[in-house]
């Protein structure tokens, strides 16, 4: 087997996961050594009963658990932020607070990364932490619940702050950011309307594939995103014909989290420089753009990745089809079954998993991505970060070639990728 | 696949595998915020290239660095003691260990002393009252072959045992550089006490994904690397260093699951025999898997995958999977008696253990195997494996 000449891998996190991990809190908090812990959630999650589910978990079980003194936090924006930060570290000073749960996605997480650098550190300046390493010492305890099965955020140590005052965007890495524990309880899940399901498991989905097809890749990565992927062809259809189905929704929430593992450890490519672009330039939701972007990051990198494509298919077809498709056509097969994936998931959610860019529609019915910003979306994405992992070069031009495809729902003519 | 429906996983080990591993120490100890490390190792490797490669990777970076070498093959308590004094009348404030077996306990318990500041280690042990908490950033650097024990979560000094996982290490760096040739049979001792670990975290009804994804990576890796690394060809340091990162990984797994019938069964004949620990394991693993494989709560026929490659796997069907996972284990063990002159013992009898020995060992076992194997399965298994009985393959 080949390895890379160097590579480094992590996963800290402690991770708890089964069908009643939220009445493990307080042991939990115990361990830690704390006992009144700062609640972070935004108001989606709050709205949706979950917070409820926590707490009400927390004073069954240990009624001396000082909780009701603790907080609960409702306001976290969708794109974290300063003042949000500054006004929550706060009440967790004000309130004696001794650790934080982070209740919901990456915004909320980030938003708990950040105050707990404020009330660890004691800083009035976040500015001093950012970068890479500037933490030195342990944080106060944290602690993940998400409550979609897609971004992986529990198990990766950035955050990423905004400062709308001064409009910059503050990034921090640390393995001292990581969470101590992460929880992953089904019944966080279990609500999520069909949509939402499929388009964060496709984002789950393109960690794993983007993990073990670029360049980053090591053989510990490599397994977290195979178990992850076997995880999602097991669960993924499972739960979209029974939504309350929990072992399937805990499966996903563990496919979820292996494949945020294994980014965090491989990086990304060309889906996620595509897909941050198209997020930013149209405000799509960003599971969506994995998912539509998923094949043609497969396709486009498919005359240098053959191999590792290939590989994929015993994870995401299960061996039969694997040992019953011939070599040379397999990785072929891995880029047509999720096409056939999304293809599934366009019907089961009656049309709102789009399979291309002109079938994204916000809630009032209007198309997202006007074809004249295709443009915009390629030059901005030349500045995204992931396009040093993706394993062939991807130049404006082509990026653009690839967004017009992904835009028509048509695959790509691989003879004018342009090969560096 | 198998999915349990509750489980708890934690590997606090980074893992730094590769090329120039050593020249990320400055960085990983600026990142644990440990200015002072104090490095722990032995005399022999002293000598040998492993330390002006430590000491050239941390040059010029400005991190003062403490090195004790007087570190020995058997762990002391009054060792670890006297190093205490030693760290903190030097105002250290992390420990890198280099080498295995010894120095790691020696590392695990330090830490422990130094953290805790004080020199009553007993409360913390396995048996004691105190509970282990968060201790100093630790890194441990493999430069040689060992008991099995170094990145797991125990530590044992004199006749003290320690568990926690706050006693592995925060990094592991794993330069082909530090390594340097030593006796085959203490390599493969090492190494096949890892597979036994990974084996049996992979198989057993512990696992779970987390441990399915360590455990497979170390299988893979000792399988296709571990004859290099022994052989000694031209890429024998980067083999080597590669089985040495598997060791780690199955460390991780050993710390996650409860210890397996094979683990359990050495400990009980290693006592007697006249061979490293992690042979007897060697010896036993194809008989437990054996013993096992008809039970439904072990997927024998799993391994498959790890120790061979998905295109064997899926062109094996289901029913003939367990045969060829002992074939492979076999082919393996018997790859690596050809490849040290007939050195490597096959059989318990090669490892000098007796027929009568047996059933005191399976009758001290009878009361601790976490598997539910009873005391006349554990007696079968040692029987089979004494004379090296063949296994029906199919």
């Amino acid at each position: 087997m080949d390895l890379p000449a160097y590579y480094e891998f992590c996963c800290r996190v402690k991770t708890v996961s089964g069908h009643d991990v939220l009445e493990k809190i307080p042991e939990i908090l115990g361990d830690l050594g704390a006992r009144l812990p700062l609640i972070v959630t935004d108001k989606g999650v709050f709205e949706a009963g979950l917070i409820d589910v926590v707490t009400a978990v927390m004073k069954d079980r240990v009624p001396c658990l000082k909780i009701s003194g603790g907080s609960v936090e409702t306001d976290v924006p969708p794109d974290s932020d300063l003042t949000v930060v500054n006004r929550l570290a706060g009440v967790y000073r004000e309130k004696g607070c001794d650790a934080i749960i982070a209740v919901g996605g990456g915004s909320v997480l980030d938003t708990a990364k950040g105050v707990n650098i404020v009330v660890s550190e004691n800083a009035s300046d976040l500015m001093a932490f950012t970068g890479a390493g500037a933490l030195k010492r342990p944080l106060k305890p944290l602690i993940a619940i998400p409550t979609t099965s897609g971004t992986g955020s529990e198990a990766t140590l950035v955050a990423v702050i905004a400062d709308h005052e001064k409009k910059r965007k503050m990034l921090f890495t640390s393995y001292f950011l990581l969470p101590d524990v992460a929880l992953l309880d089904p019944r966080m899940t279990l609500s999520l309307p069909p949509a939402i399901t499929s388009a964060t498991a496709m984002d789950a989905l393109s960690h794993a594939v983007e993990a073990y097809t670029c360049l980053a890749k090591n053989p510990l990565s490599d397994a977290f995103a195979r178990t992850a992927m076997e995880l999602m062809r097991d669960n993924l259809f499972k739960v979209m014909d029974q939504p309350d189905d929990k072992r399937g929704r805990l499966s996903l929430a563990m496919a979820a989290n292996l494949a945020g593992v294994a980014f965090s450890n491989a990086m990304v490519g060309m889906v996620h420089t595509l897909g941050h672009s198209v997020g930013a330039v149209c405000r799509v939701p960003h599971g969506m753009c994995m998912a539509i972007l998923l094949p043609y990051g497969l396709e486009y990198n498919l005359h240098r990745n053959a191999q590792f494509t290939s590989e994929l298919l015993l994870p995401l077809g299960g061996e039969q089809i694997y040992a019953r498709i011939p070599k040379h056509r397999r990785a072929e097969k891995v880029i047509s079954l999720i096409r056939e994936w999304n293809d599934r998931l366009f019907h089961l959610t009656k049309g709102k998993h789009a399979r291309c860019f002109k079938e994204v529609t916000d809630p009032e019915g209007n198309a997202m991505v006007p074809r004249d910003k295709l443009k915009d979306i390629a030059l901005k994405a030349m500045g995204d970060g992931s396009i040093f992992y993706n394993p062939e070069e991807l130049d404006v031009d082509d990026a653009m070639m690839v967004l017009i495809h992904a835009w028509e729902g048509t695959p790509l003519n691989r003879d004018l990728i342009r090969k560096g | 696949m198998v999915e349990p429906e509750n489980n708890t996983f934690l590997s606090p080990v980074k893992i730094n595998a590769g090329r120039k591993a050593l020249a990320h120490i400055p960085f990983e100890l600026g990142a644990m915020g440990a200015e002072r490390p104090l490095l722990i190792t032995t005399k022999v490797l002293g000598k040998k290239t492993a330390i002006p490669r430590v000491i050239d990777g941390l040059r010029g970076s400005g991190v003062p660095l403490g090195i004790y070498d007087d570190v020995r093959d058997h762990v002391r308590l009054e060792t670890v003691l006297s190093l205490t004094e030693l760290f903190q009348d030097g105002g250290f404030d992390a420990i890198i260990a280099l080498g295995s077996g010894s120095v790691m306990h020696t590392a695990k318990i330090l830490n422990l002393a130094v953290t805790e500041n004080t020199q009553d280690l007993v409360p913390f042990t396995a048996k004691g009252d105190r509970t282990i908490e968060r201790l100093k950033p630790y890194m441990a650097i493999p430069a040689s072959s060992g008991d099995g024990y170094e990145t797991t979560s125990m530590a044992f000094v004199d006749d003290l045992a320690f568990s926690s996982q706050f006693l592995m290490p925060d990094v592991v760096v794993v330069d082909p550089d530090v390594f340097s040739p030593e006796d085959p049979l203490k390599a493969m001792s090492s190494a096949m006490s890892a597979l036994t670990h990974a084996v049996e975290g992979f198989v057993g009804p512990g696992k779970n994904p987390f441990v399915d994804a360590y455990a497979y990576t170390a299988i893979q890796m000792i399988v296709h690397h571990l004859a290099d690394a022994i052989g000694g060809g031209r890429q024998w340091k980067a083999a080597r260093s590669a089985v040495a990162a598997a060791e780690t990984m199955a460390g991780c797994v050993f710390s996650n699951v409860k210890p397996g019938l094979t683990h359990l069964l050495a400990l009980a004949v290693g006592q007697k025999a006249a061979c490293p620990r992690g042979l007897c394991m060697g010896i036993l693993l194809p008989y437990v898997l054996d013993h096992l494989a008809t039970r439904d709560d072990f997927f024998v026929d799993s391994l498959l995958l790890p120790m061979a490659d998905p295109e064997t796997f899926a062109i094996t069907s289901g029913e003939l999977r367990t045969g060829k996972v002992l074939t492979l284990i076999q082919e393996l063990q018997y790859a690596l008696y050809e490849s040290t002159q007939k050195k490597l013992p096959m059989t318990l009898e090669d490892a000098g253990i007796k027929k009568d020995q047996l059933k005191p060992m399976a009758a001290s076992l009878a009361d601790c195997t976490s598997s539910d194997v009873n005391g006349e399965g554990c007696l079968m298994i040692l029987e089979r494996a004494l004379t090296g009985d063949p296994i029906d393959l199919n």
